[in-house]
């Protein structure tokens, strides 16, 4: 393997920023969300959690219930 | 000088003639109460007022000004309060308050002003919670406030009390009759009772068209049948004032029920010289004769029948 | 000019709110970063996994292939989230009813149409452009032999072509009252575009050139006339899907 991964870091860093921004943002919003059942919160932390950017996404815009 | 002037208005969905030449005018100054079922035509009515409906036939104008149809310039002269306004739930009060002076054309300050004002009369003035997070009768609340942002010349209620609680009902009349002063008030309802407690002037609606229209004194003078009650002492009285009006032929619907003949006829000063006639021949002292006025119940009943 | 101000700035703030913009923001953040990553990445990932007695040749990427994945990612990730998350422009306005209170307050029918026109039009300027210098950026650090010639032409075509699709959702979303119908009608549209593609005379004229030649102009630095037919008919169509949409939402029920 020879591959330079210090030579990535420029770009993974800020990557990794948003997506950790992201997952920050669904998880704090999920967790103050009182319109969401505790069963349902649970499913979507999961969904938050495990599925990379789309998850987070996908419950920000379908998940939060409150419009 | 007339603020809402609709003439020969017709209407069809469908084949369904919701409008058929519906004409009435409200003057300056006035509560106008628009009565009908549900269904008769109310709504439609002020849909196509507010430029949201198209007429078929006829004409709308406000302020001496044509609505027509998708435009909305009329609607400035115009507040509206729907049955359940909905209003952007992801916004605060004060904000959709901003929103609504900024569009009505309000100079900042003036809005400013305006908005703290009106909030404060429907006790939201203190709320930083986003519209999304409102009760019924706060939305309600929130209804009355924006639709008086602008110092609408005509307000225009369309069922406003029909999906709220009797002290929100309460809340709701006292502001109509406040508001009164300097605005023109047409409000629609089949709650007979809101009527007669702030209304000057009335239509009623049946069918897609006006059968009625007048004051509330009016229409009560106007109705063809009057009610009337004679009490006495015993029962044995009653009982004999019964029997000898059951001749008469202008009394009508005569029920006993005790001590208490009630009746109603058609022309009621008649009626009453022939019950005091008929009391004095046969010597009854009675506890109370009472003539009762029409209710708005009845004036609606006969209207519509 | 009030009640145009006002009801922009209601929509930024219910965009705001409801994560619209965020999510916007960091997805097209994320592909203008993708971008030139998976162009320098990608084919040195490859060459590692492969066992070392087959030999492939695999060029060396050049800041073309940074573009290439632009324009490839852009297309369909980001354009497509864009589209995704306005479907709702006007179905949620319609459904709440919530446009009745700002007619009968006077305010003109085409003043919301415009509002929500250029809301949505400037969104996809501030977004896509801010992908697009995230991923001129890091192109010019890993590629430093790379030009910027022909960028403006070949970057700007396929902006023009994302504004098209907008005048589509809107007039779609005038039209039919609906979240989804308005996200059919613009796929559909753009299936219509390859179809068209199959006959020649069609696809001299067709605004796909905006949204496939976006290369091909990187390289050549010319655009052809077939192109320049594809730029005039985009420029024209937006123009008039604005005004129909505008015109149709004037004569168009609120509830």
């Amino acid at each position: 393997m020879s591959i330079n991964f210090m030579e990535y870091l420029p770009i993974i860093i800020p990557l990794l920023i948003l997506q950790l921004i992201l997952l920050v943002t669904a998880i704090i919003h999920l967790v103050k969300n009182d319109r969401l059942k505790q069963n349902d919160k649970i499913i979507w932390a999961l969904v938050i959690i495990f599925i990379n950017i789309i998850g987070p996404i996908i419950y920000l815009i379908f998940g939060r219930k409150e419009d | 000088m007339a603020v809402l002037e609709i003439k020969a208005l017709k209407k069809t969905f469908g084949t369904q003639q919701v409008l058929n030449d519906v004409t009435f005018s409200v003057e300056k100054g006035s509560v106008y109460g628009f009565i009908g079922k549900n269904g008769a035509g109310k709504t439609t009515t002020m849909n196509i007022a507010l430029g949201l409906l198209k007429a078929d036939e006829g004409s709308i104008m406000i302020n001496d000004e044509y609505v027509h149809y998708g435009d909305t310039k009329t609607n400035q002269y115009v507040g509206y309060l729907p049955d359940v306004p909905e209003f952007y739930s992801f916004l605060t009060a004060g904000e959709y308050m901003t929103l609504c002076a900024d569009i009505s054309g309000l100079d900042k300050q003036r809005g400013k002003e305006k908005s703290a004002e009106l909030l404060k009369m429907v006790g939201l003035e203190d709320n930083k919670k986003r519209i999304k997070n409102y009760s019924r009768g706060m939305k309600q609340r929130l209804g009355i406030a924006q639709a008086l942002i602008n110092d609408p010349m005509l307000l225009i209620c369309d069922e406003p009390t029909s999906a709220l609680d009797p002290i929100g009902r309460q809340q709701l009349l006292s502001v109509l009759q406040k508001v009164k002063e300097h605005t023109t008030v047409i409000f629609s309802t089949h709650i007979l009772s809101d009527v007669e407690a702030i209304c000057d002037e009335v239509a009623i609606l049946n069918d897609g068209r006006i059968v009625k229209q007048g004051t509330v004194k009016q229409l009560k003078a106007g109705i063809d049948s009057e009610n009337w009650t004679v009490v006495f002492e015993s029962e044995e009285d009653a009982k004999v004032f019964y029997d000898i009006l059951l001749t008469e032929k202008e009394i009508n619907s005569l029920v006993i029920n005790g001590a208490t003949v009630d009746g109603a006829a058609t022309d009621a000063k008649k009626a009453m010289i022939t019950i005091l006639k008929h009391l004095n021949r046969l010597s009854l002292i009675p506890v109370k004769v009472e003539r009762k006025e029409a209710t708005m119940e009845e004036v609606f009943m006969e209207a519509i029948r | 000019m009030r009640g145009f101000n006002a009801f922009v700035s209601k929509e930024l703030k219910e965009n705001m709110r409801n994560y619209k913009f965020f999510i916007l923001g960091i997805v097209f953040a994320i592909v203008g970063l993708l971008s030139p990553l998976s162009a320098k990445f990608l084919p040195e990932l490859m060459e590692n996994l492969l066992d070392e007695t087959i030999t492939i040749i695999l060029a060396e990427p050049t800041y073309i292939d940074s573009w290439l994945q632009f324009f490839s990612n852009i297309s369909q990730i980001a354009l497509v989230a864009f589209v995704l998350v306005f479907s709702s422009v006007m179905s949620k306005e319609y459904e709440q009813g919530t446009l009745v209170h700002m007619v009968t307050k006077g305010l003109p029918r085409l003043t919301i149409y415009a509002a929500k026109l250029s809301v949505l039009a400037l969104s996809w300027t501030v977004f896509y452009w801010l992908s697009f210098a995230i991923t001129l950026g890091y192109t010019a650090f890993y590629f430093p032999d790379g030009t910027t010639e022909g960028l403006l032409i070949s970057a700007g075509s396929f902006y023009l072509f994302g504004l098209l699709l907008i005048s589509v959702l809107m007039v779609a979303g005038v039209v039919f009252k609906n979240t989804y119908t308005p996200l059919l009608v613009v796929g559909g549209f753009i299936g219509l575009l390859f179809i068209g593609n199959i006959v020649p005379a069609v696809e001299r004229w067709s605004p796909l050139q905006l949204s496939t030649r976006n290369i091909e102009l990187l390289t050549t630095l010319e655009a052809d006339r077939a192109f320049t037919q594809g730029l005039i008919v985009t420029l024209v169509s937006i123009l008039v899907l604005s005004i129909l949409g505008g015109v149709i939402f004037k004569r168009k029920a609120l509830q």
